[in-house]
């Protein structure tokens, strides 16, 4: 008599399990719990960390590094003495938005982020050497930080004498409710000018420059295709271990406590320095996103290594350093 | 957990456990390593354990998760020449179990080993360890729907490969899937 394929597949339920190996099998787990041997994963677990830190370390010294045809040059004469002399050729310049009066990217352009790379002025304003020339030293200056725009402003130019490539850090105030003045900072010597007249209405034109996306477009795609592999990665990494999208974000309430108070102490740190400083310090969003990712990844391996959301984490921090490194190579931190 | 609760622990779940791992490995001294490594797992992380689901339930979570790993490891090493001809003998193998049982729970294990792991789990949490529908689903990760749906395609799975796989042979057998 033919048996029903349900009946078949009850009778395979019935398959005996030999108790002798089960036996053995108990007497070698009693044996694992009582004397417990330490995977080599959890050898590496401090040199793990110790990797880590070394490379959030070099991170960030790397950004902190002083640029060495740039920094080491910075020119001793002030802005009007620069311009005066005949030796000098204004080359490529580069300018930002800024909310600073005081902090500039002078003392370590590296500590900056969101330089304009690329703009030609010259293109645009010509002569802009001569209406800078214009410019007449103040002493004393009261601007209000709502009622003006503020442009910092990198020039590079070629000193004739020396044969060497320098750097000329200016600050623009532009007033809102006049085109016919506005203020120069000379950051290297702290000094004040003010422009007047026609030249600071054609100087006006520096507000509106910027060729920033044309000059962006480069690196937006390799961030738009770095972003993509990333994403498809992250997918496959899913794919390949279901585990991870029936496992929850947070190991328990505590883990999600501590991850959103990192996040929290994260975005008061960087409003803080933009409150205060005027700009992001693209250093420290490194260091703290790597501190945040190697918290996630600790947490990850120490608790439930076996959900695999650390391969995720990994996708994510090789994601942020091939974007670091080709914002490195764009020169966006100059 | 105290040496003599898990005692009673290992003795009352690890045959379930054992059975669940040996129809979805097919080999019985793997199903003995992995029964082994979810209870060691299981006492290692006892304080993660929640009561929400059965602790049965939570067993099976740590065996299913070693079986997927272990099924990783092995698609992995299909592309090793060598290694992969080793796994091929090792899967071709029958277990004793399943042959002193007859040609047509034979017949079944094969087709069954032939299907996806996915069709194949459900049909094992369902069809053979006779888990109900929410069971699995909380098993799965899966809603009471989905496990409604994949049982029904995988026992259709199921039947296609005892047909079409050369798995019947005669009447006998083909009254089975009927």
């Amino acid at each position: 008599m033919a048996k029903d394929l349900d009946q078949l597949l009850n009778e395979l339920s019935t398959i005996e399990r030999d108790p002798k190996q089960k036996q053995q099998s108990f007497q070698k787990l009693s044996k694992r719990i009582q004397h417990p041997t330490h995977k080599q994963f959890n050898k590496w677990k401090p040199a793990f960390a110790l990797v880590m830190l070394v490379f959030v370390c070099s991170m960030y010294f790397l950004t902190l590094r002083s640029e060495p045809s740039t920094q080491n040059s910075v020119r001793a004469e002030s802005m009007m003495e620069l311009l005066k002399s005949d030796a000098i050729h204004f080359g490529s310049m580069d300018i930002s938005t800024s909310h600073s009066l005081k902090y500039t990217p002078t003392g370590n352009p590296f500590r900056y982020f969101g330089f304009e790379k690329g703009v030609e002025p010259f293109s645009r304003i010509y002569n802009t050497e001569y209406f800078l020339k214009t410019a007449k030293p103040i002493n004393n200056i009261d601007l209000k930080i709502h009622e003006i725009s503020i442009r910092d402003v990198r020039v590079e130019y070629n000193n004739w004498n020396s044969g060497s490539e320098e750097i000329l850090f200016l600050k623009f105030a532009f007033l809102d409710n006049t085109d016919k003045l506005l203020y120069v900072k000379d950051m290297n010597h702290n000094q004040w000018y003010k422009i007047e007249g026609e030249p600071a209405e054609k100087l006006q034109k520096l507000k509106y420059t910027s060729n920033y996306l044309d000059s962006c477009a480069s690196i937006i795609y390799f961030y738009a295709g770095i972003y993509v592999l990333s994403f498809l990665i992250g997918a496959i990494i899913k794919d390949k271990f279901p585990i991870i999208k029936r496992t929850p974000i947070y190991i328990d309430k505590k883990h999600k406590y501590i991850d959103w108070s990192i996040r929290f102490g994260f975005i008061l740190i960087i409003a803080g320095s933009l409150y205060y400083f005027g700009v992001i310090p693209i250093a420290m969003v490194v260091v703290l996103s790597f501190i945040y990712w190697g918290i996630q990844l600790y947490m990850e391996l120490k608790h439930r290594p076996e959900a695999k959301r650390h391969y995720l984490i990994i996708n994510l921090m090789i994601q942020a350093t091939v974007i670091l490194i080709g914002a490195i190579w764009y020169g966006l931190f100059r | 957990m105290q040496q003599k609760h898990f005692e009673h622990f290992y003795e009352q779940y690890s045959d379930a456990i054992f059975k669940y791992i040996f129809m979805l490995v097919g080999n019985k001294e793997t199903a003995e390593d992995f029964t082994q490594e979810t209870f060691y797992r299981a006492y290692k992380q006892f304080e993660t354990f929640k009561e929400q689901a059965s602790i049965q339930t939570w067993l099976r979570k740590i065996a299913r998760n070693l079986v997927y790993d272990h099924y990783r490891r092995k698609r992995i090493i299909q592309f090793i020449p060598f290694l992969s001809q080793h796994e091929q003998q090792d899967t071709n193998l029958l277990p004793s179990e399943i042959v002193e049982k007859g040609e047509a729970i034979v017949a079944v294990y094969r087709a069954l080993s032939k299907l996806k792991l996915e069709y194949k789990e459900v049909i094992i949490l369902r069809k053979i360890e006779g888990l109900s529908i929410k069971e699995t689903g909380n098993l799965l990760g899966w809603t009471e729907v989905k496990v409604k749906n994949a049982t029904a395609r995988a026992m259709q799975a199921l039947k296609k490969e005892l047909e079409e796989g050369g798995e019947l042979h005669g009447e006998g057998f083909r009254s089975i899937i009927k």
